[in-house]
């Protein structure tokens, strides 16, 4: 009886240890690919501030 | 679109430190950090100059081969950028990178690294464009806003330069024609004394 108390006891223990291990616990990838980001996706810069930032460098030239 | 470039005109810089300073001021960057730096040679003798040296955003970085968690990715307009809810302070990415881009901040009393922080080209990170998550984390996005990093912008005899890779090679290009005598620039003759081409 006492055996098995102590085995379920152990079965609850390291399922809850397991559990702590999932993707959405950590926050963060745990298998990873190598050379491929995995992080959060970067917002894109719009084409206009693109075409602003182009003409700014070109304000460069001017000195 | 060509990507994101700078480029440091080598006669024109005067150490000023201007460059150092806005980007610090700009991305409130801590204390023991600096993304930028001017580095001088030959410092107070003949032939002394002086170049401005951040994150070159290589085409093929070499801070991203060696990434063993890969925080670190390239933007579609060329510009290097990491996560730093991913980076796990190892430290390749210093020991890798050619210009001592990537810095660490010192947490810790056992001198332990910190997350990775380094020149954004003002681009901010993987968080929502100009959030306040982005801004704590990398600094201020000001290429969402179409601004160009604010070192570049601050420059003040445009030294540094910053933006489209076509149009920066356009203005060097231009400036090389008009000053009339070679690049400008160093061989490996000049950074190892005679030795070389």
């Amino acid at each position: 009886m006492k055996r098995l108390f102590v085995l379920s006891c152990m079965i609850v223990i390291l399922g809850l240890s397991l559990g702590a291990c999932r993707k959405s616990e950590q926050g963060r990838p745990l298998m990873y690919k190598k050379g491929t980001y995995l992080g959060a996706p970067d917002q894109k810069i719009s084409p206009e501030a693109l075409e602003k930032a182009r003409l700014g460098a070109w304000r460069q030239r001017g000195f | 679109m060509a990507r994101m470039k700078f480029l440091c005109d080598a006669d024109r810089c005067i150490e000023c430190n201007a460059c150092v300073t806005a980007c610090k001021n700009e991305n409130e960057v801590p204390w023991g950090i600096n993304r930028r730096r001017v580095v001088t040679i030959n410092d107070g003798k003949p032939g002394e100059r002086s170049i401005s040296v951040a994150c070159m955003h290589c085409s093929d970085a070499p801070c991203i081969a060696v990434c063993p968690v890969d925080t670190i990715y390239n933007t579609e307009e060329g510009i290097v950028l990491h996560s730093k809810d991913l980076c796990i302070g190892c430290g390749y990415c210093f020991y890798s990178c050619p210009f001592g881009a990537p810095q660490f901040p010192q947490v810790g009393n056992f001198g332990t690294r910190g997350k990775m922080d380094k020149c954004t080209f003002c681009a901010g990170g993987p968080e929502n464009n100009n959030s306040d998550v982005e801004f704590k984390k990398y600094g201020r996005n000001r290429m969402a806003e179409g601004k160009l990093p604010l070192c570049a912008e601050m420059c003040s005899t445009k030294a540094l330069l910053a933006g489209d890779g076509d149009v920066v090679s356009n203005i060097y290009r231009e400036r090389v024609v008009m000053r009339g005598f070679g690049a400008g620039a160093w061989g490996w003759g000049r950074a190892y004394q005679g030795q070389g081409s």
